[in-house]
Order: C-alpha cells, then sequence, then structure tokens
C-alpha cells in the first residue's frame, strides 16, 4: 500500500505535519524552514486570509484568531462571549465557526506535506487531547473533512507521545505515564508498552488547562501591580498584555526575574518565585489528575519505569519539580515538547498505512458514557478507561400502554446527577405499538476507535436493524433559550431584586460563619494579629446585617468576609492537600 | 461464550495474571481494527479478556460451564455481611460530603470541608484493604475447585461467587468513592 496518511499535531498554540519516513517519523517543514505552524488565523475583507505566523504578525493591531482548539465542539453555555448565538466566531471577513478555522489550519498543513513529499495528500490521522470529549472529537473530524482531508484516525495526544517514545524502546517491556501540558489542555495517561503493543491503562485530565491560563494569570497580576484594568481593556489591548505576558512566562523559565514591560503603562518585575507561588492551584488540580489516573490504573509511582513530559508549557520549572514530586523520579525529557506528538501521529499514520508494522495501539475512552434516567441520573454503561473499539447493549421496553416512542439522553463524564455530565445528545426510540412492558428495542452503543459514538437500534420483536442519528445540533439549538427561559423564570420568581439580592447573601452568609468558627478553630493560631481582627471584624459586620436586612449592606459585609478569610482558606487547603498527597 | 476456549486456555480457576494479559496482548495484536482484524472479534477477545481477568467474572464463567447455577438468592457467609454496614454507612458519609463540596460557595466553606478529605480518605482506603484481604482468602479457594473437579465443588463454588459478587462490588464503589473525592476537590 503506497498511499502516504500524514500524522498531525492541531495544537492550541502551535501545529505541525509529520510523515513516517524509511521507518523514522519526521516532521515536515515550510518554505521558510519552519516545522511548527502557530495556530493562528486572520481573516481580512473581501476572503483575504493568513494562517500560521503570516497571522501573528498582525496581533494586536488587528483581530487574530488563535487558540482555537478551545472553542471546537463547546457548548455556549462553556466559552463565556467568545462565540455569537449561533456558535460562531466574528472577524472582519464575516463569521466563522470554530471548524472553519480549523480546516484553514489544517489546509495550510496538507500544502506543507503535499509541496514536500511531492504527491496529493489526502488521508491524516490528527491528535487530540485524550480527555476531548464525544463533541470535541466530531468538530476535529470534521474540520478535516473541510479541509479535504479523510481523517482516518482521532489519535490521543498523550498515546503518540508514547509511541515517540516508545518506538526507539520496542525490545523493552515497560510501564509509563506520559505528561502532557499544552497551550489550553492538560493531559496524563498511564501506558504499558510490551512487544510492540501499547496499551493505555487510564487517562485524566483536563480540557480547560493549559498554558494560556497562566498568560492570562500573569497578565492580571501585573496588571494590578500597574494599575490597570485589565478586565475592561479592549479586544486588541488585551491581546498585546497576552502577548507580553506570554513573553515573560518564558523568559522566567530561563531567568529568576523578568521584567513585564507595557508601553505607555509602565513596567514591573516579576519573579520566579512569585508566578510559581500562583502557579500552585493548578499544580495541585494537575497533581490530583495524575492520582486520578494512577489509582484508576491500579499503579503507584514506584511501578512505572519513566514518565515522559510533552507539550510546550512541560518546560516550565515549577511544573517539572511538581511532576518530580508526585512521581518520585526525575521526568524523562527525551521528546521534545513541541515535535514529540506530530512524530506519533505519523507513526500512527504507518500503522494503519500498513508501513509500521511491529507496533499496535490499544487506547481507551476517557469519560464514561451513559444515559439519563427518570430520576435524573446517570446510568453508565460504558466506564471511563474502556479499551476501544468498544460496545454496550440496553434494552429499553415502553412504559405505557401504545407508547409510540421514548427520549434517549446520551452523556459523558463521571457525576452522579445527569445534569452534571457533558450531554452528547438525545435520539428518540420508537416502540412498536403493544402492552406495557412488551415492546423491546435493543440498542446498542459503539466507542469507535476515534473514540466518537455511533448508536444502533435492534427491535427484537422486528429483527430491524436501525442507524440512529444522536441530535445534538438540536440541543445546542435550545440551550441558549431554555437558559433564557430559566433566568426569565428566576427573574419572575423574586419579583422584588433586593429579595433576590438578600436571598443569595444570606445563604452565603449561613455557609461562611459557621465555617469561620471551625476554621478560627483549626488554624486561627497562625494568622496574624491584624489578619484575625480583620476577620473577626468583618464577621461582626456580616451579623449585623443579617439584622438591619438591607441586600446591599449584607451582600458588601459577606464579601468583606470571604475577602478577609483568603489567607485562612489557603492554609487549611495546603494543610490538606499536603496530608491528602503524602505517602501514597 | 466461552472465554476460555476463546482465548485458548484450559479450563482451569487458578491463572497466572502475567500469562493472562501476554496471551490477550497476543491475541489482540492480530485481531485490532488497525491489524486488519475484524470488529467483532476484537469486541470478543476484548470481553473473553474481562471476564477471565475478574475472580467472580471466571467463577461464574466455570459454574455455568459445569451446569451449576449461581442461584443468587443464596447464602452468603458471615464474614462477607459483616462489611455490609460499614460499606453503606462510608458511601453515605463521602456522598453527603460531595453534595456539600459541590453546593459550597465560598472559598472558606470549601477550604473546612477539604480539610475532612484526608480522613475519609483514609477510612476508604482501610476499609478496600479489609475486602482485598477477604478476596483474597475466597480466591484461594479456586484451587481446591480445579483439584476436585468443578462438577464436585458447585454449590461451593456458587457460595463463593456470590460472595465475590459483594466484595467486588463494594470494591469498585469505595474505589469510585475515593474517585469522587477527587472530583470535588477538582471542581473547584
Amino acid at each position: 500500500m503506497n498511499e502516504v496518511i500524514v500524522g498531525i499535531d492541531l495544537g492550541t498554540t502551535q501545529s505541525a505535519v509529520a510523515v513516517v519516513d524509511s521507518g523514522f517519523p519526521i516532521l515536515l517543514a515550510d518554505e521558510e524552514g519552519s516545522r511548527l505552524t502557530p495556530s493562528a488565523v486572520w481573516y481580512g475583507e473581501d476572503g483575504a486570509l493568513e494562517v500560521g505566523r503570516a497571522a501573528l504578525r498582525r496581533s494586536g493591531v488587528e483581530p487574530v484568531v488563535t487558540s482555537v482548539k478551545s472553542l471546537m465542539g463547546r457548548r455556549l453555555s462553556e466559552v463565556e462571549g467568545r462565540l455569537t448565538a449561533e456558535g460562531k466566531i466574528q472577524t472582519k471577513g464575516g463569521e466563522v465557526s470554530p471548524e472553519e478555522v480549523s480546516a484553514e489550519i489544517l489546509k495550510r498543513l496538507k500544502v506543507i506535506a503535499e509541496t514536500r513529499l511531492e504527491t496529493p495528500v489526502t488521508k491524516a490521522v490528527i491528535t487530540v487531547p485524550a480527555y476531548f470529549h464525544d463533541g470535541q472529537r466530531a468538530a476535529t473530524k470534521k474540520a478535516g473533512e473541510l479541509a479535504g482531508l479523510d481523517v482516518v484516525r482521532i489519535l490521543s495526544e498523550p498515546t503518540a507521545a508514547a509511541l515517540s517514545y516508545g518506538l526507539d524502546r520496542l525490545g523493552e517491556n515497560s510501564r509509563v505515564a506520559v505528561f502532557d501540558l499544552g497551550g489550553g489542555t492538560f493531559d496524563v495517561s498511564i501506558l504499558e508498552m510490551r512487544e510492540g503493543v501499547f496499551e493505555v491503562s487510564a487517562t485524566a485530565g483536563d480540557t480547560k488547562l493549559g498554558g494560556d491560563d497562566f498568560e492570562v494569570l500573569l497578565a492580571k497580576k501585573a496588571a494590578q501591580v500597574l494599575s490597570f484594568d485589565f478586565e475592561g481593556g479592549d479586544d486588541l489591548e488585551k491581546v498585546r498584555w497576552l502577548d507580553e505576558s506570554r513573553r515573560v512566562k518564558h523568559a522566567l523559565s530561563e531567568d529568576d526575574r523578568v521584567t513585564f514591560r507595557m508601553p505607555f503603562t509602565g513596567e514591573c518585575e516579576i519573579l520566579r518565585l512569585d508566578f510559581d507561588a500562583w502557579m500552585g492551584p493548578y499544580l495541585d488540580r494537575m497533581e490530583s489528575c495524575c492520582r486520578r489516573a494512577m489509582l484508576d490504573a491500579g499503579v503507584a509511582a514506584s511501578d512505572l519505569s519513566a514518565v515522559v513530559m510533552v507539550g510546550g508549557s512541560s518546560r516550565i520549572p515549577a511544573v517539572k519539580q511538581r511532576v518530580a514530586s508526585v512521581f518520585g523520579r526525575d521526568p524523562d525529557l527525551s521528546q521534545h515538547p513541541d515535535e514529540a506528538i506530530a512524530r506519533g501521529a505519523a507513526i500512527q499514520a504507518g500503522i494503519l498505512a500498513g508501513t509500521v508494522r511491529e507496533v499496535i495501539l490499544l487506547d481507551v475512552t476517557p469519560l464514561s458514557l451513559g444515559i439519563e434516567t427518570m430520576g435524573g441520573l446517570m446510568n453508565v454503561l460504558i466506564p471511563r478507561n474502556t479499551t476501544i473499539p468498544c460496545k454496550a447493549g440496553e434494552l429499553f421496553t415502553n412504559a405505557v400502554d401504545g407508547q409510540r416512542s421514548m427520549t434517549v439522553t446520551v452523556l459523558q463524564g463521571e457525576r452522579e446527577l445527569a445534569a452534571d455530565n457533558w450531554k452528547l445528545g438525545s435520539f428518540e426510540v420508537a416502540f412498536e405499538p403493544d402492552r406495557r412492558g412488551q415492546a423491546r428495542v435493543g440498542v446498542e452503543f459503539r466507542i469507535d476507535a476515534d473514540g466518537i459514538l455511533s448508536v444502533l437500534a435492534r427491535d427484537v420483536s422486528t429483527g430491524r436493524d436501525t442507524v440512529i442519528e444522536v441530535g445534538s445540533a438540536a440541543v445546542d439549538v435550545h440551550e441558549a433559550k431554555v437558559e433564557q427561559m430559566v433566568s426569565e423564570s428566576i427573574e419572575f420568581a423574586f419579583e422584588d431584586m433586593h429579595a433576590r439580592v438578600f436571598e443569595e447573601a444570606r445563604l452565603k452568609a449561613e455557609e461562611l460563619l459557621p465555617a469561620v468558627e471551625i476554621a478560627l478553630e483549626q488554624a486561627g493560631e497562625v494568622l496574624e494579629p491584624e489578619v484575625l481582627s480583620e476577620i473577626k471584624a468583618s464577621r461582626d459586620g456580616v451579623l449585623l446585617a443579617l439584622e438591619s436586612k438591607q441586600a446591599q449592606a449584607l451582600k458588601s459585609a459577606v464579601e468583606a468576609l470571604d475577602q478577609s478569610t483568603e489567607t485562612l482558606a489557603a492554609i487549611l487547603v495546603e494543610r490538606a492537600t499536603a496530608s491528602l498527597f503524602s505517602g501514597s | 461464550m466461552d472465554a476460555f476456549s476463546r482465548l485458548g486456555l484450559p479450563r482451569k480457576l487458578v491463572i497466572d495474571s502475567g500469562m493472562l494479559d501476554q496471551v490477550i496482548r497476543g491475541i489482540s495484536k492480530v485481531a485490532h481494527p488497525d491489524a486488519g482484524g475484524e470488529a467483532r472479534d476484537f469486541e470478543e477477545v476484548r470481553k473473553a479478556g474481562e471476564v477471565l481477568k475478574s475472580p467472580p467474572g471466571r467463577l461464574r464463567l466455570a459454574l455455568e460451564l459445569a451446569g451449576g447455577d449461581l442461584d443468587p438468592r443464596g447464602s452468603v457467609d458471615g464474614q462477607v455481611m459483616d462489611f455490609f454496614a460499614p460499606v453503606a454507612g462510608l458511601l453515605q458519609k463521602v456522598d453527603g460530603f460531595v453534595s456539600a463540596r459541590w453546593a459550597s460557595r465560598s472559598a472558606l466553606g470549601k477550604a473546612v470541608l477539604d480539610a475532612r478529605v484526608p480522613s475519609l480518605k483514609t477510612e476508604v482506603e482501610c476499609l478496600i484493604g479489609g475486602l482485598g484481604e477477604l478476596e483474597a482468602s475466597l480466591v484461594e479457594r479456586f484451587g481446591q475447585f480445579d483439584e476436585s473437579g468443578w462438577e464436585a465443588c458447585l454449590s461451593s463454588m456458587a457460595e463463593t461467587a456470590r460472595a465475590l459478587a459483594f466484595v467486588m462490588k463494594w470494591q469498585a464503589q469505595l474505589r469510585a468513592a475515593t474517585g469522587k473525592l477527587f472530583e470535588a476537590l477538582l471542581g473547584g
């Protein structure tokens, strides 16, 4: 089989295309010799378009679409104002969908590949974060199709990195962890590599955690020092601050103090020590994911032979230190943080093209798949970390005589309540009219090797199979309307605006007051006297405001108490985290 | 499906897990769709592997193959029933904690709850440990069943299968409880 299949890393910040040549995966360079293409697209009027570095050159002066990966497959409610009501991005050249923007990046990569390989390229393996749900994977596949590519596999990024790491070590049998921290997403996977079989045991992650968040954090801190209203700035201003923030973030990996400079506003020094402290909560979340993955895989850190770090943000010293302490060993930095995933994608492409024979990949689905029950709970049909492709069946019957159909809602996630999980979509199960409990329809849920769901219904009595369309577009369109309805009904339920504000503040006060007592008992003695008296004063302020029944006064008093107890809260969390993560 | 024959293994309850992994890996390598295998074959291998890797799954299959009946309403060892109340109680405690944590609205409220996590986690681990010991003692009976021949031990196998079913279910629920604790912490 001579058909070439390329491997593509479609990253939040940078993208790359690679192919296996004579057994070696290599990244393909553009006309300037660069193997990495920034994931940025500029739209001008009249169809003008630029992708990559050319687009970035306009950043801060004109709107450029960046980090579009964080918008792929997301519902409106998840992306706070970055999308229009129809789910599009506003540009000078009109409205575009996230898939269309990603398609422009993919088209560029396609051209780079075709130029280097001197042959048309129509098939590709594209990587996604392991923790991407069904909607995000489907959107990525769609972007590929829009770019004129047949996406033969959607591959998880940490798995791709493991392929890159393991290809040179096929003779060894080992168990490794892959820690992948990119621009917008974080994944950790535990894999076993034996006799050419790469098997994922477990995976965990956060699709809303990455380098971009650290940049926003840095920008906000600098803005605070320089008395600039970052939140209130216009879009282009924010981009300029974030660009400087990125420069400082990168520089802090080399130096322990860097000057943050904004023309016409001022400059301030950022110490690595402080940056590391600000990173604390993010590092804790990553640590929790690592522990969760090891728990699911049934392994301890000592069972692993290496922890491989990839992703641009894995260069941050504070991140490397935390990884070393969680896994009890120095991380393996042998893989190029920006290139390993594209290499891995190329290897999988080679497996599918038949040019790489010694390797087989067994990946897993990262999120539990289930359906919503009558009581609003989630009933798991396929648990997370099940090897894919896989399937599970469920039998549905009519609840009342003559029932024609029932709606089944499909969910992904680990929460107990259906509403707290990600809604994949719903479909109708049609029944032959019958007495209740007599109609039987078997539904088969299949997760394919891309981690994408398809549903098949079989009517047990007629033996007929129907492929079911799981409608998610319908869910999305209604969601905006539903949100509007819900917020309107809350408005009307509280005719008096003051009553609503007071009620919200009162509920928060009811939680805070006893918490303050407990917290002071547990950690009061380590507080500075001024902090302690501030807490007591603001607590008394809340008690007074509760008596007064004044909505605004209570709200301010509660906010003051919230702020004054920040340090106290941090001490408790640090103690809990330290004792939780020690010795396991 | 006879998982033993599907994976080419003899009908023995005592299986070396390393060897089982190796067998599954070897067949998966050929049966995976990427290697040119049929999706249906891969699914069968995956399912067969799941059944044989789990001690109660293996035992239930053996019972079925030997013509026995699980009789789910049958009696269960007192040792097992002793775990019933502690497990239920702890699961409820964790659920209560998790709901309170998700409903929490202030940094301090969350912090005060988070302070309870280490001791909750220890309680869960303790119980999981106890169940692990019980599981080990139940699985030890497998050698006897193989030696005497399955047909001769049907009722003992059924009783052990029932006991293991409870033990595994509780272990899974407790492991899920640890996961829920992490989720609640991560939820922010």
